[in-house]
C-alpha cells in the first residue's frame, strides 16, 4: 500500500498486479484497489491515467495452434527416443560368428591331437555359413521365397544374399538395388535388411528398400507395421553404433539415408496407402460433414498427421463423394473447395488458409 | 497480494530433477515453455520465419536434453531458456542469411510487438488510414524497447529475469521500460491530439 502512494503513472502502468487488476479484475483486486483509491485520492488521477495507457497498449497475441504445439513436442521427443535405443549391429554378428567358428576350429585341433591318456576322440565338425545369392538378370521383378516364408520381390538390376539356412538368432538379408520384403512376423527373431549403409530391422511387416550403388540416397518405404532404420556408423573399439541417425518408421512413413551428408531423415511416402483395418467404401462419402471432421477421417484412414486450425474451419460443411484418388488428390479436392492450401513438411500435412463462404 | 511464488518454487525443483535426468521433469519443462519460445522466437525473426524458429528450438531442446548434466543452476527458468535459445536463433540466423552483419549482432535483431489498438474511441471514429497513422506514431519505440516492453507486459518478467534475457544490467533495463511507456504515452496523447484536429475538421 506504502509504494502505491508515491507512484508516478508509468509505476502503475509497469506494475504487475495493477496490471492484473485492471486487464483481469476479482472480487478481492476490485476490493483492494477501490479502497485505495478512496483512501488516498492524491492518486486518483495517475490511477486513471494508468488504467487507460493499459488498457490502450495490450500486446497482441501470436494465435499458435495446439497441434503445431504438440507436434513440435512429440518430434523433440521422438528424436530423443531414437538417440537411446540400442541398436544390433551387423559387425557383431559377423564378428560373433567367427568367434564361434574359431572356437569351433580350437575344439576340433584339441580334440585332434592325442592326449596324454588314452580317452577315445570325438570329431567335430565344424560347418561354414553357405551363402545364397540371387541377382536378378530380368526386366521383370522376380519373387524369391525365403526359408521362413517371408517373400522378397526383387527388381531388375537388384540381387540379394543371405544364409542359406536361415535358421540364426536374427534372419538377415544383403540388398543392392530395389526390393519389396514381406516379412513374417516372428517375434524371436529379427528380420535384418543391409543395404548401403543403413539397416533396416522389423519383426514383421512390409516395406520396400532401394539402395543403388549409382544412386547416393537410401530408401526405406513402410506398407505395414513398423520397422526401425539407422544408418551404421561404427564405433572403434566397441561394436555399438552411433546414435546419431536412427528412426522408427510407420506406414506410409519413408526414410532417406543422405550419402553425402550422412543423415537419416524422415518423411510421407509418396504415395501413401489407406492403412486402418476396418475401411469401408463409404468411409469417404461426406454429406454435409464439417471440415475437420473429414480431416480427421482421413488421418485415420491414413495414418497421417495433418495440422490445420479447427476453430478456422468448424463451421465449413461440405458434402463431397471420394473414393480411391491418393491421399493428396482427395485433399486437393477439399481444399479447394475451401480456398485452402496444404504443404507437407517432413511427416506432417500442414493446411493453412481458405474460409467457409 | 503477492504473485505466483509457488511457481518459482516449483520451478527450482523441476530444474534440479531434469538435470538428474526426470524425463517426467524434461517433459514438464517442454510443456510449460515450448509454446513460450515459440511465440517468443517468431516475435524476434518474424513469421517469415516460422520454420527455422521451429526447426531451432527443437534442436535447442535435444541438445537441453543432452547436455543437462553439464548444466549449472538458474535463477529464473524463463529468463535462462529464453535468453538461451535466443542466442542460439540469432545465430541460426546468421547462418542463414549469410552476410557477415555488425559486430554487436545481439543489438541488431528485429523484435515485432503489435499493439492491439483498443476498439475505443480512435477505432471508431477514425478511417482505417487515419488508425494506421496513430499505429505508426506508437510504433515509434526502439526494437530493444518493444522486446523490454514486451517481457514486461506479456511475459510478466521481474527487471532482473528482463536485465538477463536482453543482457543488460537491472537498472538499464528499467530505464528502458520506463523509457518506452513514457513514449507510448506522449504518441497516444498525440493520437488524442489528432482525432481532436480531425473531429474539428468534420464539423467544419
Amino acid at each position: 500500500m506504502k509504494k502505491y502512494q508515491t507512484y508516478s503513472v508509468e509505476d502503475f502502468v509497469l506494475d504487475l498486479e495493477f496490471r492484473e487488476w485492471v486487464l483481469l479484475p476479482t472480487m478481492e483486486s476490485n476490493a483492494f484497489w477501490e479502497n485505495f483509491i478512496e483512501k488516498n485520492s492524491a492518486q486518483r488521477e495517475s490511477v486513471s491515467k494508468a488504467i487507460l495507457v493499459i488498457k490502450e497498449f495490450q500486446i497482441e497475441d501470436i494465435t499458435i495452434e495446439t497441434e503445431q504445439v504438440r507436434n513440435g513436442i512429440e518430434v523433440i521427443n521422438n528424436r530423443i527416443e531414437t538417440k537411446n535405443q540400442v541398436f544390433f549391429n551387423p559387425k557383431i554378428i559377423r564378428i560373433a560368428a567367427s568367434v564361434a567358428l574359431f572356437l569351433g576350429l580350437a575344439i576340433v585341433a584339441w580334440l585332434y591331437y592325442p592326449k596324454p591318456s588314452s580317452s577315445p576322440q570325438v570329431v567335430a565338425i565344424v560347418q561354414e555359413d553357405v551363402m545364397e545369392h540371387i541377382v536378378n538378370p530380368d526386366d521383370k521383378p522376380l519373387a524369391i521365397t525365403l526359408p521362413d516364408g517371408s517373400t522378397i520381390v526383387l527388381e531388375k538390376s537388384s540381387e540379394v544374399s543371405f544364409d542359406q539356412a536361415f535358421d540364426k538368432p536374427s534372419r538377415e538379408v544383403s540388398l543392392k538395388g530395389q526390393a519389396l520384403f514381406d516379412v513374417v512376423k516372428d517375434a524371436q527373431r529379427p528380420f535384418i535388411v543391409y543395404a548401403g549403409k543403413t539397416t533396416t530391422q522389423v519383426v514383421g511387416t512390409s516395406f520396400i528398400v532401394r539402395a543403388f550403388d549409382n544412386e547416393n540416397e537410401v530408401k526405406v518405404d513402410v506398407l505395414r507395421g513398423k520397422v526401425k532404420v539407422s544408418s551404421s556408423l561404427v564405433k572403434s573399439s566397441n561394436f555399438e553404433t552411433s546414435t546419431e541417425n536412427e528412426l522408427v518408421l510407420e506406414p506410409n512413413e519413408l526414410a532417406i539415408y543422405h550419402e553425402k551428408s550422412q543423415k537419416l531423415v524422415k518423411e510421407l511416402s509418396r504415395n501413401p496407402k489407406v492403412i486402418a483395418e476396418s475401411t469401408s467404401p463409404e468411409m469417404f462419402v461426406f454429406e454435409e460433414v464439417r471440415v475437420p471432421k473429414i480431416f480427421r477421417t482421413l488421418e485415420t484412414a491414413y495414418g497421417v498427421n495433418l495440422v490445420f486450425d479447427k476453430d478456422r474451419y468448424k463451421k465449413c460443411v461440405l458434402t463431397t463423394k471420394l473414393s480411391d484418388e491418393t491421399l493428396y488428390q482427395k485433399l486437393d479436392i477439399i481444399c479447394k473447395s475451401i480456398g485452402a492450401t496444404y504443404k507437407v513438411k517432413g511427416v506432417k500435412i500442414i493446411i493453412k488458409g481458405g474460409d467457409c463462404n | 497480494m503477492t504473485l505466483d511464488l509457488n511457481q518459482h518454487i516449483d520451478e527450482k525443483a523441476l530444474w534440479l530433477q531434469f538435470k538428474e535426468g526426470s524425463r517426467k521433469s524434461f517433459d514438464q519443462i517442454l510443456q510449460l515453455y515450448y509454446e513460450v519460445l515459440l511465440k517468443y522466437g517468431i516475435r524476434m525473426l518474424g513469421s517469415n520465419y516460422i520454420e527455422l524458429v521451429e526447426d531451432t528450438l527443437q534442436d535447442f531442446f535435444v541438445d537441453l536434453w543432452s547436455s543437462k548434466a553439464r548444466l549449472g543452476e538458474v535463477n529464473s527458468l524463463k529468463a535462462y531458456l529464453l535468453s538461451s535459445f535466443k542466442r542460439r536463433l540469432i545465430r541460426e540466423k546468421q547462418k542463414k542469411s549469410k552476410t557477415v552483419s555488425d559486430s554487436d549482432l545481439l543489438e541488431n535483431y528485429e523484435f515485432e510487438v503489435q499493439f492491439t489498438v483498443e476498439k475505443t474511441i480512435i477505432e471508431k471514429e477514425l478511417s482505417e488510414e487515419n488508425a494506421k497513422k496513430i499505429k505508426v506514431l506508437m510504433a515509434q519505440l526502439s526494437k530493444r524497447q518493444q522486446e523490454a516492453i514486451f517481457l514486461r507486459f506479456y511475459e510478466k518478467m521481474n527487471y532482473d529475469e528482463i536485465a538477463s534475457v536482453m543482457n543488460i544490467n537491472n537498472h538499464s533495463a528499467v530505464n528502458l521500460i520506463y523509457g518506452g511507456v513514457k513514449l507510448l504515452r506522449a504518441s497516444w496523447f498525440d493520437s488524442i491530439v489528432l482525432l481532436f484536429c480531425l473531429a474539428l475538421e468534420y464539423l467544419k
